[in-house]
């Protein structure tokens, strides 16, 4: 019974804590822009983080090591540098845009200026890093983001025609209104929202923090297969909120507060509250995640003592890279910076450095000295070496769609 | 032709093509109907979202804390469509007086946002829902012909 309980807890914590701001922002604007021709997009998203996290939590499950420790040590520091590089400027960009995103969550509930909540909204990131212990921290941001369930709520509410739902998700097709660069530009950025680099890091961190053994491996798998798709639905439900409600009407989703008008429209105030609820803790968890990323990353590969199991004082330069992390991300912000435009780069950046991020795991995944038995199987690999592929053509094709598309303008 | 002429035309390439980028340079029909559409699309997603944003809030579906968010978030839209209008520079009389009439509808617009942000504040004793609601439709339809033309 209390197995059962754990995988519960697991997997709600999974469906809870899979959203952010990239997935809320992106999935609302190309909602409002392209109905659900996108969601395929999401599905193969999903599919990739599904392949990456349960294979980066198995090689911390059975090495007892952090996968990026591994990428150092079994692919050379000038290899594991640049995945670092990448891997930290795109977490730490993410980092902005998700307590921007916290900020923005607490101005819609306040209506107080988000410049007023951006400090506090690292303090209290810092706060909890500091001092909460992992397994609450992941498991309250996880549970309360579960609110986020409002959108799938709210879509059946809208009553929509189910048949065009049907047929844009099922016969996706570029709008007249829209040119074909576009929709391939936003593509990237849906499959870079949901395929971001640090959440497989935190994943491979997070086994170690919470000292899983081999034994531990089919919990985090059924956390994996069965959490992240059931939060990749809410993607999907945040995109069909957008569509039903914005996409008729003409109107561009460009900021967080329209993000939450069709719940409004649907449920009224107590939807509003519950899906503003649900905002903050998917902001505010993904902003524990990402500021344990850049210290979990730096740590890793410089050998420094790690992990949130270890008293402050035995990791301080760990400790002291997210505090240094957590003050860029507020001094980013302060200059003013839309945090929704933070998010959009942040989410097509996320895509460039993915082959950085994924091949490295592929590697490690595979070598029997760390893995043993446990080394991926054939279908495993042959899904990897597919995704390689996507990854690849997404990383390279980023950067020439956002010059050519104006960054999807 | 010599290998030490070939900085000088890469030069005299360079300064070409910039000097055709120059402002008040020639445009293309698409480029001028480009320049004139997208802040008039801007601007309508802008009021209908301040609309819908209105409507909430009259039916007691929106809190006025999420509403004046909504509703300052479309002004900042509508004031960057304006801007865009302003910055605009017309290559000929008929394109002016293209961007004169577009700029007179966003400025309707952007007086029919600002008027609903003073509703939500309740900061005067302004107009009512109603009438908010009648000036957004107006401003809509203002852009509509202007999107039409």
């Amino acid at each position: 019974m209390k197995k059962l309980l754990g995988v519960a807890l697991g997997v709600l914590t999974a469906i809870g804590g899979f959203l952010d701001i990239g997935d809320l922002v992106t999935n609302a604007v190309v909602g409002s822009r392209f109905g659900l021709s996108l969601a395929w997009v999401v599905v193969v998203g999903i599919v990739g983080i599904c392949l990456f996290a349960q294979m980066s939590g198995r090689v911390a499950a059975v090495s007892g090591r952090a996968t990026f420790e591994i990428i150092r040590e079994r692919l050379g520091p000038r290899a594991a540098g640049a995945n670092l590089v990448a891997s930290l400027l795109i977490t730490v960009l993410t980092l902005t845009a998700e307590i921007g995103g916290v900020a923005l969550a607490l101005q819609l509930a306040s209506s107080v200026e988000p410049r007023l909540w951006i400090p506090v909204a690292a303090l209290g990131v810092w706060i909890v890093i500091w001092r909460a212990k992992f397994s609450i921290m992941e498991n309250v941001t996880g549970l309360v983001g579960l609110a986020l369930v409002v959108f799938a709520v709210s879509v059946f509410l809208l009553d929509p025609d189910w048949s065009e739902l049907g047929h844009q998700a099922l016969q996706p097709r570029v709008p007249a209104s829209e040119d074909h660069a576009t929709y391939w530009y936003y593509a990237i950025a849906l499959f870079g929202a949901a395929m971001t680099p640090y959440e497989v890091f935190f994943f491979s961190s997070g086994a170690v923090e919470e000292r899983w053994t081999a034994k531990d491996i089919g919990q985090s798998r059924i956390n994996v297969l069965i959490g992240f798709p059931l939060g990749g639905l809410l993607s999907v439900a945040i995109a069909a909120c957008a569509a039903i409600v914005f996409l008729p009407a003409q109107v561009q989703v460009d900021s967080l507060s329209q993000i939450v008008l069709p719940v409004a429209l649907a449920g009224g105030k107590l939807a509003l509250a519950v899906v503003i609820v649900g905002i903050v803790a998917a902001t505010f968890g993904a902003a524990l995640e990402t500021g344990l990323s850049t210290g979990y990353t730096l740590a890793q590969f410089l050998g420094w003592s790690w992990g949130k199991f270890r008293r402050p004082a035995s990791g301080a330069r760990f400790h002291l890279t997210m505090i240094v992390a957590l003050v860029a991300a507020v001094g980013i912000l302060m200059t003013s910076v839309d945090p929704i435009k933070v998010t959009e780069f942040s989410v097509v950046f996320s895509a460039i450095a993915l082959p950085l991020t994924y091949l490295p795991i592929l590697v490690v995944a595979n070598d029997r000295e760390y893995m043993g038995a446990h080394v991926n199987g054939r279908v495993t690999n042959a899904f990897g070496l597919v995704y390689l592929v996507i990854v690849l053509v997404a990383s390279v094709a980023a950067i020439p769609l956002m010059m050519w598309t104006g960054a999807g303008a | 032709m010599q290998v030490r002429s070939v900085p000088a035309v890469v030069v005299l390439a360079a300064a070409m093509s910039l000097g055709g980028c120059a402002v008040g340079g020639t445009q293309t029909p698409a480029q001028v109907d480009e320049a004139l559409s997208d802040p008039i699309d801007q601007a309508a997603s802008a009021v209908a979202t301040a609309a819908l944003t209105a409507r909430l809030l009259r039916d007691d579906r929106l809190t006025a804390a999420a509403a004046d968010v909504a509703i300052a978030d479309a002004l900042h839209e509508v004031v960057d469509a304006r801007g865009s209008l302003a910055m605009f520079v017309p290559p000929d009389a008929e394109s002016n007086d293209r961007r004169t009439t577009a700029s007179a509808a966003v400025g309707l617009a952007l007086d029919a946002v600002a008027d609903a942000r003073a509703w939500v504040n309740a900061s005067s004793d302004g107009p009512g829902a109603a009438d908010v609601v009648a000036e957004l439709t107006d401003a809509a339809a203002a852009l509509d012909a202007q999107a039409g033309s």
